[in-house]
């Protein structure tokens, strides 16, 4: 029997060793390390499909499957796209009105301007974090994934395990996160966040938010699907998605958020 | 890439400086609620200033009114990380420049402009504004001829 100590020691060894295995033995953990970027910064990249121009930096499931449809229609062969993306909008934000509980339609016209964290130097909340136009890159070490924003040099660590995350402490920005991989995909639950109300999202301390980074099978591409599940202000799970591309050549770079503010108008 | 190392540093460097300095609260904006992004005008001055800073870049010019009394003017485009992505280097315009901007005016009717396009003194045409419209206008009519020579079946 070993000491206590050593119990310790085994235990954290064993368990160390299980999440390694538990990271190397998915198809999708090779596939997703590296520099991902948005239509942003990589717009004449020969990867993008009209819908994601369309889509813009992201956009809801909703709209992209709207947007598909009219594309694919010959119908709309004589619409302009910017009439296209203007129809796409105009569903997504039906769509979004309708699946508001009331207390949700309440918090939003209780701000009726969207915020912008920024306006008070503070970093985003973890959708607009996912969602930062600006590049993104994933590490994966033993047991634990790492996801670099560039926006706002957001930097979060998530342990690679198959347990749900569980509340601890207060709600805070990025909450409470377990990761885990499905097949190819890297899957981010979080719980235990503050409040959100940036754009067409609206949330309370009871959200579950779940990100989803799909690798395409060359490992060129990564979709990225984030989902809301808060009873509180939505009747049903809400999906918003995000294309990236790979870009190898992009580095992530040391930058200070605040600079501009800091000057006098 | 750079190292996981190197990473952490640069990353924690930047979040304890981030948490270290004073903000001023109005400085920064989401543009719909400083500006009217379905309008647009156009001004023209000398460059006094170029500030290539987060979260946007700024210009300060002086324009003349018409009475020919100099007003300071500033001019605000994208992110800089994302300018220098696109190739930015933040020489582009420089001070003494007269240039001519085009893009969203103030919503209180202030002197302050959020840029689509400048104009250098050569001729030059830059984009580099807030989500980068006019690449963006460029793209669509590149993606609308090629729609038009491959309609959908």
């Amino acid at each position: 029997m070993p000491k206590p100590k050593l119990a310790c020691l085994y235990a954290a060894a064993i368990s160390c060793l299980a999440a390694t295995a538990l990271v190397h033995s998915q198809s999708g953990a090779a596939g997703l390390e590296g520099v991902w970027s948005t239509t942003l910064t990589t717009r004449a990249h020969p990867t993008w499909l009209i819908e994601d121009h369309l889509c813009g930096f992201f956009c809801s499931t909703d709209e992209y499957q709207h947007l598909r449809r009219l594309l694919m229609d010959p119908a709309n062969d004589d619409r302009s796209l910017q009439d296209l993306q203007q129809d796409m909008r105009t569903f997504g934000k039906q769509r979004g009105d309708e699946v508001l509980t009331d207390a949700g339609r309440e918090r939003l016209v209780a701000v009726p301007e969207p915020v912008d964290t920024s306006a008070v130097c503070e970093p985003p909340d973890l959708r607009a974090a996912a969602f930062a136009p600006l590049p993104l890159a994933i590490e994966l070490h033993e047991g634990n994934v790492v996801l670099y924003q560039q926006h706002w040099n957001v930097a979060r660590t998530v342990r690679l395990t198959n347990e749900s995350p569980k509340p601890s402490g207060p709600p805070s920005r990025y909450g409470n996160a377990t990761a885990r991989f499905e097949g190819p995909a890297l899957v981010v639950d979080s719980v235990n966040l503050l409040p959100m109300m940036t754009g067409d999202a609206v949330t309370t301390n009871q959200a579950r938010v779940t990100e989803r980074y799909t690798p395409t099978e060359n490992g060129s591409r990564l979709d990225l699907e984030l989902t809301i599940v808060d009873p509180a202000t939505y009747r049903e799970p809400r999906v918003w998605y995000q294309p990236r591309i790979r870009t190898p050549d992009v580095q992530l770079v040391e930058d200070d958020p605040c600079a501009g503010l800091r000057e006098h108008d | 890439m750079i190292s996981q190392a190197d990473m952490k540093a640069v990353i924690l460097a930047a979040l304890v400086a981030a948490s270290s300095l004073p903000c001023i609260a109005r400085a920064h904006h989401n543009s719909a609620t400083i500006y009217r992004m379905s309008e647009s005008m156009t001004i023209s001055g000398v460059v006094r200033e170029v500030r290539f800073v987060n979260p946007h870049a700024r210009i300060l010019l002086d324009v003349l009114d018409e009475g020919g009394v100099s007003h300071q003017w500033l001019a605000e485009g994208a992110n800089v990380i994302a300018l220098r992505l696109h190739g930015w280097t933040g020489d582009e315009v420089k001070p003494g420049d007269r240039i001519t901007v085009t893009g969203a005016p103030s919503r209180d009717g202030s002197p302050r402009i959020e840029w689509s396009e400048i104009v250098l003194p050569d001729g030059t045409s830059l984009g580099g504004g807030n989500g980068f419209p006019k690449e963006r206008d460029e793209l669509f009519e590149k993606l609308e001829q090629q729609r038009r020579a491959s309609p959908a079946e």
